[in-house]
């Protein structure tokens, strides 16, 4: 059975080594003012208002799922012939019988 | 008598700047600066670590009345340090600007030096370093930007598929996919490397 490159003690440590030592890196000062310039501008935060982007993050992750599904229904309304307008003009136009008072409590004749 | 702001606890701050104390914010930063840093500079490439540590603190910030202090804040930064690093390599795939350099034949003949165990006595240890790096950066860029996160938290870092899916916002079970793809992946990739590295003359 081949041995996989990537389950190779050695190539894994030199991997990981390789990896964790990004670490080491250096980096300016400014930065920190920088983030500090911006949360100033953005101000105070308001308790409430977290819900708002909260619930956006969620309408928009399902916004391409909801948007297929309703390009799919929209397909099978219209192979299975339901026409809900046409359904609805023809319950209009269509004469009601009214039943008179006497008639739905079977008073008379 | 009021605390200093170094004896304030992490949900103390919280509390101070929801309450509109913007400046507090500051200790917080101060006090995790290190921390996410070498979360972006394990994860994005060296010149963008400085970009990407501002927007993990800005966002920490703008998000910071959904910290319910049900964990430790440093885990919920983390949370956000990791995403942050993804959502840049993801805007880097979908604009291409992902570098898809090539492997010079020395990274195929340190390969296979690591493979014979020659590695550790023909170069020393920053070369080796220096040599895994470059071919790690190589391989990485040629994964999407789920495989990749996962191949580093994974893989390279060592952590549980339940700390990574916590850190990503993922399912186990997707981080459990992308996980056994990336890696297969990897491996196809160093094969690759390596027959490339016997043909050459």
């Amino acid at each position: 059975m081949k041995t996989k490159l990537t389950e190779n003690e050695a190539i894994k440590k030199a991997f990981c080594d390789a990896h964790l030592s990004r670490e080491r890196g250096g980096t300016g000062d400014v930065w920190q003012s920088q983030v500090m310039r911006r949360v100033r501008q953005i101000g105070p935060l308001r308790a409430g208002k977290y819900f708002l982007p909260a619930l956006e993050q969620i309408v928009w992750r399902l916004a391409p799922v909801n948007c297929a599904l309703i390009i799919l229904l929209i397909i099978l309304f219209l192979k299975m012939g339901l026409d809900p307008g046409s359904d609805v003009l023809a319950m209009l136009t269509l004469e009601a019988e009214e039943p008179s008072l006497s008639q739905l409590f079977g008073i008379g004749g | 008598m009021e605390k200093k702001a170094s004896q304030r606890s992490d949900a103390e701050i919280v509390r101070q700047v929801i309450e509109g104390e913007v400046n507090a914010f500051e200790h917080l930063l101060r006090r995790y600066e290190k921390y996410v840093l070498n979360i972006a500079r394990r994860h994005v490439p060296p010149a963008d670590v400085e970009d990407t540590t501002q927007d993990v603190f800005i966002r920490a910030y703008r998000a910071l009345p959904g910290f319910k202090e049900k964990g430790p804040f440093q885990q919920w930064l983390s949370r956000i340090a990791v995403r942050t690093c993804y959502d840049f390599w993801r805007r880097r795939y979908r604009l291409r600007e992902v570098p898809m350099g090539d492997l010079s034949q020395r990274h195929q003949e340190w390969l296979e030096e690591v493979l014979s165990k020659q590695a550790d006595n023909a170069l020393s240890e920053e070369d080796v370093r220096k040599e895994a790096t470059e071919l790690l950066d190589w391989a990485l860029n040629k994964l999407s930007a789920e495989e990749r996160m996962v191949l580093e938290l994974v893989y390279l870092e060592g952590r549980s598929g339940k700390e990574a899916a916590d850190l990503l916002g993922w399912s186990i079970a997707n981080v459990k996919v992308r996980s056994f793809r990336s890696r297969k992946k990897l491996e196809k990739l160093l094969r690759g490397v390596m027959r490339e590295g016997r043909r050459a003359p």
